[in-house]
């Protein structure tokens, strides 16, 4: 306890508290900490806080008040002028005469000095180390000045003209002495006009391009070491702090280090008020202050001359304004007129200069000089160009959400999206219209109330509605931003899933800017990109597909065949390439894109993963199967290792990868991918995201083909729900949901499914599109089954003409059709059609299977069969025999416990006895019956009748 | 000012006389201007030649000249002395704030800065510190002082130690949760 602690002051409540944690390791302290938060919160946050200040106290109050205040200047003290200088007027240094004291700071002495030379008196301005001051750090420091002006010689940068030691040995230096005032007082005393200013500051931007290419950076630009003389010459002055951005060796990089902690807050940039590394970009970003300044009069920003501290914390926060808006502000004098004529592309320079990002400013001075001439001249500036950086991966994977956070709730999401896109526009437009997109953004995400919705993509909806008015109203007047911002939200919406109002925003963003911009800009062919993506993610495939084929040739004619942008530009053209013809086209293109993605981000970036995937899938489309898998699981490997086990990326693969081996017969390595894939989307995605719903159709399937129809009705129903009625994929589901009530029997049930999945694909894919008549095809099946007999023919006619039609002849999709038709024709009683359909599906599945030793080819025999015994005509009977025996040749060879066998054994029985054969007919009723019986659930009808045939005829 | 008057007023101020405390503070803090203001023309920084310390026992002693106070009367004036630094050092900083803004040129020659003297970009804000330092002494008024002797006054813990009568350990306590405090202020308020 210590005793002079008064229990009455408010220091008292922490002040022994703070003695006790600070002496105990950080562990304990945590626990003591974690404690104290329990019963006294505000209390314990109070300790906290002063635990960590008292971390950074290091410096802090180490050197007395007094040593703080620094030179006496501005402190009413005596001037330079009225200083005692340490050598008096006349005194010799070196060849030159000293005149008298100029100023002095803290480690050296400035003199007016002059040199005879012959013809003529140089004067100049000679440095001199102080007495007293001449420690060997200060020697270093002034020995470095030195060099680096000896390095520089412009005529807009004051010349060094001799250097030397003192008689007491004090280094000392003469440069050229420059009778002349800060620009910005030289401006405004002659009231220059914007394009004289402009004029000058290019020549400032001259002399310190020279000083860049001699790697030395300036650091301390400023109106105060610009200074021009009476004839408008700029001078630039002070290289002491001055950076040389190479040969600095060890020695010299500790001071740099020391100098790295002078600045002027007011031009410093945000790199230097950080710590961060200091470049050629940070006298740019002066260079962009001294601009603003004089073009407004004012500093672009508001930096109060704080603690370091709150320097930096207040840099990461602050934003730029355009000098028009200042200007504007104003409304006094010549400044609306001023601003008319900075709006826009003067605007743009300032900004670009001002750029928050040392990459995002003008590569050089020089550049920034060459944007303000092509100003004056009236010519586009550059800062309009698109810089050339690569854009954020943003299109691949559209539809497949690049989001890392997990769970975090939609405005973490949204947020994380929204910054990124700021990123990558911010890459390539104006700063200013990238800081407009990304304050929108922000502003629209934080309506947004994760308490209150009730699924993310509803939330999102009502979010990006609200977002598309207020771009309507609120930026009417900025068309390009407009445009930014449409294109940013179509493609945040297109990756929540929201494809029909993303659709709206990208065709508006493409339209905006084919008539902002020139044709063969960049932005276009981005637009039509991000366009085309859409198109093909909403299943407008043909669409997509021309407006991507024509995106990539305008890519491949801004940005060159190697570049990242056609690499996307092919990778969502071979997703948009959907007709089996078009496929080995795809694999090319994915091909092409994959080798540049490889050289450009690596075999482990995301989107490289993402293409091999695709291509994995265009394999697989294309019955590559082994080549398919092979590329899958590379890729799943490969996106796992980038993301972790539970990325929705990673996700999309299993489903792809889980999907081919289903189609493989490798159920159970099929089921944990699915599984897997189901939890992570669940999870990360939420219950409504579309991906979930792609992955529960593929489960759907794989469960129908494991005859676990619950479940898979659930899976399909689920997924049905998510992809809502107006989807191309909501048909798919219904279409299988109706095959799994036709093996459940439930044929009412799954007519009603297949006219939905009929309406559904021809609202969405058009009349004339080939799963709509294989839903036709399906319905005509139910009615068949119904006893529906002529609207089954009617149905199956129909599909089977369409799809030859659509597939050719001897297209697979037209073998079940067929032989559904063959059946319906046998029960309406036109046995011969019958048989004719049906040993055209037999001829068909010999050519499509290679074999007549098939299960399927059984199942057209047994149809074929009761076709002839139904017609009864000459030699029907033996046909008919034939067939059965040949069909049971295939099951008997592979031991066969099939249905289908069962229902061939049984019609082989009734056929043996009508032919008298009662032993054969005995024999094969009595291996038909367990068979049948086995699959009861389906067969009841046929059980019943071989116990009755075999109770009566045996 | 005379011997016996400082030596008076001490006296008095201590024994709890405002208008003594008045009168010294007034005085202390004429002298100590004086001397600083002259301090700061002759090397542009303190630190070279004298420190602060140096300034406020040359106060001392010109004030007290030869004469011997007490323990506590010397305890009271370095106090006193502290709290008339800081007002002096606030300001300068005031004023040298008030003619920055004001002015237009400064001397513009190739002058190199010295690292040790952060001048423009200083990193302590005083006026700030000092409002810091008023919380600090609603708070405990004991750290406050340490504050005025150490920073303001320049004095050492040593010498602290002496003038406050503590402890080493304790007065090193009590410099570390000042710092602390007004380092967390500091960074509180932007």
């Amino acid at each position: 306890m210590n005793p002079d602690l008064d229990p009455t002051l408010p220091g008292a409540r922490w002040e022994e508290l703070f003695d006790e944690l600070a002496e105990m390791p950080q562990p304990v302290r945590a626990r003591r900490l974690a404690e104290l938060e329990r019963e006294d919160p505000a209390l314990a946050a109070r300790l906290a806080r002063l635990l960590e200040a008292d971390g950074d106290t290091a410096d802090f109050l180490a050197r007395p008040a007094m040593e703080l205040l620094g030179s006496g200047e501005g402190l009413g003290v005596e001037n330079a002028a009225g200083a005692e200088p340490s050598l008096p007027a006349g005194t010799r240094v070196g060849s030159w005469l000293l005149l008298g004291l100029l100023g002095r700071g803290g480690m050296g002495e400035v003199y007016f000095a002059e040199r005879d030379e012959g013809t003529f008196i140089q004067r100049a301005a000679l440095k001199l180390i102080k007495r007293g001051m001449d420690s060997q750090a200060i020697v270093q420091r002034f020995v470095r000045e030195r060099q680096i002006l000896s390095r520089l010689e412009h005529p807009g940068i004051a010349r060094l003209l001799d250097g030397g030691s003192t008689e007491d040995g004090r280094p000392f230096f003469v440069l050229e002495r420059v009778d002349g005032v800060p620009i910005t007082e030289y401006c405004k005393v002659r009231g220059l006009g914007l394009e004289d200013r402009l004029r000058l500051l290019q020549s400032v931007c001259a002399a310190i391009d020279s000083a860049h290419h001699r790697l030395v950076v300036h650091r301390d630009l400023k109106p105060a070491n610009i200074l021009v003389t009476a004839d408008g010459t700029v001078k630039l002055l002070d290289f002491g702090i001055a950076k040389l951005l190479a040969g600095d060796d060890e020695e010299t990089a500790h001071l740099t280090q020391l100098d790295a902690r002078v600045l002027t807050p007011a031009y410093a940039a945000p790199e230097q008020i950080l710590g961060e590394p200091i470049t050629t970009a940070t006298d740019v970003y002066a260079l962009g202050v001294l601009l603003f300044e004089l073009v407004t009069g004012a500093l672009p920003h508001a930096r109060e001359r704080r603690s370091l501290g709150s320097l930096a914390s207040g840099v990461v926060r602050e934003t730029v304004e355009r000098p028009s808006a200042v200007l504007r502000r104003i409304a006094a004098g010549d400044a609306p007129r001023l601003a008319r004529r900075v709006a826009g592309d003067l605007d743009l320079v300032a900004l670009t200069a001002l750029h928050r990002d040392p990459a995002r400013r003008y590569p050089s001075a020089a550049a920034l000089a060459d944007d303000l001439g092509r100003f004056l001249t009236s010519r586009p500036i550059r800062a309009r160009a698109d810089s050339g950086r690569y854009r954020l991966r943003k299109f691949v994977g559209r539809n497949r959400l690049p989001v890392t956070v997990a769970a975090l709730g939609l405005v973490a999401l949204l947020a994380g999206l929204g910054v990124a896109l700021w990123q990558a526009h911010a890459a390539r437009v104006s700063a200013q219209r990238a800081e407009r997109v990304k304050s929108f953004l922000l502003s629209v995400f934080r309506q947004s109330d994760p308490d209150q919705s009730k699924g993310a993509a509803i939330n999102a909806r009502e979010l990006f509605e609200r977002a598309a008015q207020r771009i309507d109203v609120e930026l009417a007047a900025e068309p390009a931003t407009q445009a930014e911002l449409l294109a940013a939200v179509a493609d945040i919406e297109a990756n929540l899933g929201l494809l029909d109002p993303a659709l709206k925003a990208a065709e508006r963003a493409l339209a905006l800017r084919e008539k902002l911009l020139s044709k063969g800009d960049f932005q276009i062919a981005e637009s039509r990109v991000l366009l085309g993506s859409i198109q093909r993610a909403r299943g407008d495939v043909d669409r997509a597909q021309k407006t991507l084929t024509r995106a990539l040739a305008e890519m491949l004619a801004v940005r060159g065949p190697g570049s990242l942008e056609v690499a996307q530009a092919r990778h969502e053209l071979a997703n948009a390439l959907h007709r089996p013809e078009d496929r080995a086209r795809a694999v090319d293109l994915l091909r092409q894109a994959l080798a540049t993605l490889r050289r450009r981000l690596g075999d482990g970036d995301i989107e490289t993963a993402q293409a091999l995937a695709d291509l994995g899938i265009t394999l697989e489309q294309g019955e590559r199967y082994v080549e398919a898998e092979q590329v899958d699981r590379e890729a799943l490997a490969r996106l796992e290792h980038a993301l972790g086990p539970h990325h929705p990326r990673v996700a999309v693969v299993q489903n792809l990868l889980a999907s081919l081996l289903d189609r493989l017969s490798r159920p159970a390595e099929a089921r944990k991918l699915f599984e897997q894939a189901i939890a992570t989307q669940r999870a990360v995605l939420g219950p409504r995201h579309v991906d979930l719903a792609h992955t529960l159709f593929s489960y759907g399937l794989l469960l129908i083909g494991r005859q676990e129809l619950k479940a898979a009705d659930a899976a399909l129903s689920e997924a049905l729900s998510i992809y809502g009625p107006n989807r191309y994929e909501a048909a798919h589901c219904l279409r299988y949901l109706g095959l799994s009530a036709m093996d459940q029997e439930r044929f009412q049930d799954a007519a009603g499914l297949f006219t939905r999945a009929a309406a559904t694909y021809e609202r969405t894919m058009g009349a004339n599109d080939a799963e709509r008549w294989r839903a036709v095809a399906n319905l005509g099946w139910a009615h068949l089954k119904l006893g529906q007999t002529a609207v089954a023919r009617q149905e199956l006619t129909a599909a089977v003409a369409q799809i030859e039609r659509l597939a050719g002849p001897e297209a697979y999709e037209l073998r079940l059709p067929l032989k559904e038709l063959g059946e319906t024709l046998t029960n309406a009683g036109a046995t011969t059609e019958a048989i004719a359909t049906l040993e055209r599906v037999r001829r068909l599945e010999e050519k499509l299977f290679g074999t007549l030793q098939h299960g399927e080819v059984a199942s057209s025999d047994l149809l074929l069969t009761r076709a002839r015994l139904a017609r009864g005509a000459a030699g029907d009977r033996q046909a008919a025999r034939r067939s059965l025996d040949e069909a049971l040749g295939i099951f008997a060879r592979k031991a066969s416990t099939e249905l289908l066998y069962g229902k061939v054994l049984l019609e082989s029985g009734k056929l043996a006895l009508a032919e008298g054969n009662h032993a054969r007919a005995r024999r094969e009723l009595a291996l038909a019956e367990p068979l049948l019986l086995a699959h009861a659930a389906t067969a009841r009808k046929e059980v019943r009748e071989a116990r009755r045939l075999l109770a009566g005829g045996g | 000012m005379s011997i016996s008057d400082v030596t008076t007023l001490l006296r008095a101020a201590h024994l709890g006389d405002r208008g003594a405390e008045e009168e010294l503070f007034a005085r202390l803090y004429a002298d100590l201007k004086r001397l600083a203001r002259a301090q700061l023309a002759r090397g542009g920084r303190p630190g070279d030649t004298l420190n602060t310390t140096v300034l406020v026992n040359e106060a001392y002693l010109r004030l007290a000249g030869g004469a011997r106070l007490d323990a506590l009367g010397r305890a009271h004036f370095f106090n006193l002395a502290a709290r008339v630094m800081r007002n002096v050092v606030v300001d300068f900083a005031r004023r040298r704030d008030a003619d920055k803004r004001g002015a237009a040129l400064r001397i513009s020659w190739p002058e190199g800065h010295d690292p040790e003297a952060p001048s423009e970009g200083s990193e302590l804000d005083l006026l700030a510190l000092d409002n810091a330092l008023a919380r600090l002494q609603g708070e405990s008024p004991r750290l406050a002082r340490v504050v005025e002797l150490r920073f303001f006054a320049g004095l050492s813990l040593d010498e602290i130690a002496g003038v406050l009568d503590v402890g080493e350990r304790t007065l090193k306590r009590d410099w570390r949760k000042a710092r602390a405090f007004l380092l967390a202020e500091l960074q509180n308020d932007h």
